[in-house]
């Protein structure tokens, strides 16, 4: 499939996972995406840590609303709205992607058809070191994973 | 339901009846932010709250995509051609 790509990420007052979303998705091997936040209400810490991605090697857009109660639903409608690509994929605020996730949707992509995905769950313990020391868990060596997976820190 | 009406709607076997209308949420991203409490406001134009970050594909000097293809292609889940194949990981 050619054409743009719109990303879009969900988020609520979960700006330290955003950032980790974010630089996960500035290194991304397939460059012809754009990103939407989908920002349902954050605080202005969120809107912070946004703006500080101005130097984002892809288009980013920040769609946020009032914070009336979740309304995530009516959020990300209105960060497709704001979209400018022909296919959407859509990412909660918490989940990093590997540096194929776009070309790999992009590979499979089909008109007609939902594409869905799995997402591999971290212990906190994991989550919390990947969030404190910026790690960068979403590349590394052969057998990275496993020795994670022998630890217990991935499920 | 007016007041002549009662009882004209059939019960259910048992006076079974779903607890809550809409089943909860098993992934909300709100489950780690704490008790939210919702405050009105008022409505705003849907194009105020857009704001543009960065607007185009930029030509910077900006660290090289990491090179994994080799990594990937020995892991469960890749094809033949080096792609995640998400078919195989459905969860259905």
């Amino acid at each position: 499939m050619g054409g743009l790509i719109s990303v879009v990420i969900s988020t609520y007052n979960r700006e330290d996972a955003l950032d980790v979303v974010l630089r996960s998705l500035s290194r991304q091997t397939d460059r012809q995406f754009e990103v939407v936040v989908a920002d349902d209400g954050s605080d202005a810490a969120t809107t912070r840590a946004v703006e500080s991605w101005s130097h984002m090697p892809v288009p980013l857009k920040h769609v946020r609303h009032e914070d009336r109660g979740f309304r995530l639903a009516e959020i990300r409608n209105r960060a497709v709205l704001a979209s400018a690509g022909s296919y959407c994929i859509f990412l909660d605020g918490d989940c990093l992607v590997g540096p194929n996730f776009v070309a790999a949707h992009r590979h499979q992509a089909e008109p007609g058809y939902f594409v869905t995905g799995n997402r591999v769950r971290l212990s906190q313990k994991l989550s919390l070191r990947i969030l404190a020391e910026r790690l960068e868990a979403e590349t590394g060596p052969s057998g990275h994973w496993d020795a994670h997976r022998v630890r217990g820190d991935v499920r | 339901m007016t007041d002549h009406e009662a009882g004209t709607v059939p019960p259910t076997p048992h006076h079974e009846a779903p607890s809550r209308p809409v089943p909860q949420a098993t992934n909300s991203h709100r489950r780690d932010g704490g008790e939210h409490v919702a405050r009105q406001s008022g409505a705003t134009a849907a194009k105020r709250d857009v704001q543009i970050i960065a607007d185009e594909v930029r030509q910077r000097d900006v660290p090289s995509p990491p090179e994994c293809v080799g990594l990937c292609r020995r892991k469960n889940g890749i094809n033949a051609n080096g792609w995640f194949d998400f078919r195989r990981h459905l969860d259905l």
